[in-house]
């Protein structure tokens, strides 16, 4: 039985078929008609904005050591998700914990799994 | 048999070394399910055929061979409920996989079960071979029932929230998806105070889908503002409480957080169900395909049988090669061009999923589908608009 490395076969046709047709004119084509950006602008937005307010001093640290902890105990829902994004450590208010802490065993334990491909979609 | 030298992706024209190519291999041990959900797209659910261990080899051996596996590689046992073959035939299966792998090759399974046949020996299995287990319940039992019956018209909400508990009670990680039909856009609050009393902490919504033998769903009926404001509960609930993390709204997370787009992006395959061979499928027999799992073996007009070869006797090489394959390549290709072309959406979903084009389209050259209305782009738009807000963001 025959086993063969299809890279090569498949590169080659991705060529001819379909990468280049897809990687260069997605991005003309959005050139030329704004409104297929406008997610890419807001998105640009939000990281602008959290850039802004989470500066890279902050990256690594806990909130409470940046805010203090009365500020942490004190924070609703959401208020302190800006901080989360560029550190990605701690407690958060009652966000997001879960992307660094126990709760995500699917995407670095040993319940990794799945999610986010087809089977999970 | 000829292994490749190493478990990595080679340097190609359009394919990083640093990107995965092959992401999924996914196997059906069996079509046979246990009970007879009416919004199922499987045909076949009463075959009590079982896959021959010289399929699975080759199906794993030519997986590797490719040369287009990096890293983890996910095994997903599927199309049929996977916890109806027993654990024995599990254990020489897994066992057979490991062989016919590299060594080093690190492979997670995965069984998405709807968890009526779950006992402590199943879950000293899970345990043992770190299987990813996810459940199907949809929420309170008179929602479950009404769908997810046995072939005598029972529901099994009970033995699904047995097996929910014995999850629990073996401190095994678990997620459990729930299909929405039109039914349960009214009851979002009902639906997440269920799954908080069992303890689930992972929880993803499968919309009712069109595909293969299920071809009218009710949510084709609903009002999208229904749709939205079900979402909308979930999403406010899932802040207040911070209780269960909800795919969507992950995913979405996700994707704003990155901020990658795949419009002029060096590597745009991010989305594997439209990658060639970025999703390996292979049947109980070994008849094997890729792009959208569920496609596998269905008549898909204009192409036919929707299979490129059996992995017993055909290589993955040689498919690249016939008419069929190429067609099939071209038509969704196109269908991911016209996404790029009309989507605002498309620079952080990749082109679509190619079966709910066909069913929903009627072609894989087509693009927006229900699908992606509900799965994709109104989750996305819910945590946008409230990160927007909680920056004081005006969208622009």
């Amino acid at each position: 039985m025959k086993t063969k490395s299809i890279l090569k076969s498949l590169s080659a046709l991705l060529s001819l078929a379909g990468g280049g047709l897809l990687a260069s004119g997605s991005g003309a084509q959005a050139a030329q008609a704004p409104e297929l950006n406008s997610l890419e602008a807001r998105i640009k937005a939000v990281h602008d904005k959290m850039s802004e307010r989470a500066p890279e001093s902050a990256l690594g640290q806990a909130p409470d050591a940046v805010l203090g902890q009365a500020a942490v105990d004190s924070a609703k829902a959401g208020e302190l998700r800006w901080l989360n994004w560029r550190n990605g450590v701690g407690r958060v208010g009652r966000w997001n914990n879960w992307r660094n802490g126990g709760w995500n065993n699917w995407r670095n334990g040993w319940g990794n799994g799945p999610w986010g491909n087809w089977f999970n979609r | 048999m000829t292994m490749p030298a190493e478990n990595t992706l080679p340097d190609g024209e359009n394919l990083p070394p640093t990107e995965p190519w092959i992401s999924i291999l996914v196997l059906q041990p069996s079509p046979f399910c246990n009970i007879n959900c009416d919004y199922c797209y499987l045909p076949n659910r009463t075959s009590t055929r079982r896959m021959a261990m010289p399929v699975l080899t080759e199906a794993v051996a030519k997986t590797y061979a490719s040369g287009l596996v990096r890293d983890t590689l996910s095994l997903i046992w599927h199309a049929g409920e996977p916890l109806a073959v027993p654990i024995a035939w599990y254990e020489e299966a897994f066992a057979a996989v490991r062989a016919s792998a590299p060594p080093g090759a690190v492979i997670r399974h995965a069984f998405q079960s709807n968890g009526t046949l779950l006992t402590q020996k199943w879950c000293d299995f899970i345990k043992a071979n770190e299987i990813c287990i996810g459940l199907s319940i949809d929420g309170p039992a008179a929602l479950h029932d009404a769908h997810r019956q046995t072939r005598t018209g029972r529901g099994t909400h009970a033995e699904a929230v047995r097996g929910l508990r014995l999850l629990r009670q073996n401190g095994i990680p678990f997620h459990v998806i729930a299909v929405i039909t039109r039914e349960a856009l009214n009851q979002a609050a009902e639906i997440y105070d269920f799954f908080e009393s069992e303890g689930v902490d992972q929880l993803g919504f499968n919309i009712e889908e069109e595909e293969c033998g299920h071809t009218n769903s009710s949510l084709r009926a609903a009002r999208e503002s229904l749709v939205r404001e079900f979402y909308e509960t979930i999403y406010r609930l899932q802040k207040e409480r911070g209780t269960i993390l909800i795919r969507e709204f992950d995913s979405a997370e996700e994707k704003i957080r990155s901020g990658f787009s795949v419009r002029g992006a060096a590597f745009p395959w991010i989305n594997e169900q439209v990658r060639p061979f970025g999703i390996v499928n292979v049947d109980c027999e070994g008849n094997f395909s890729t792009y959208s799992p569920e496609l596998l073996g269905m008549t898909v007009n204009p192409y036919g049988d929707f299979s490129f070869g059996n992995v017993l006797r055909d290589d993955f090489v040689d498919t690249l090669e016939t008419a069929k394959f190429r067609e099939v390549l071209a038509d969704i290709q196109t269908g991911v061009k016209r996404c790029a072309d009309t989507c605002a959406y498309f620079g952080y979903c990749g082109g679509g999923a190619p079966a709910n084009k066909y069913y929903e389209n009627g072609s894989f050259a087509s693009g927006q589908t229900m699908y992606c209305r509900y799965s994709v782009q109104m989750p996305l738009d819910i945590v946008l608009a409230d990160i927007e807000r909680d920056l004081s963001i005006s969208a622009v």
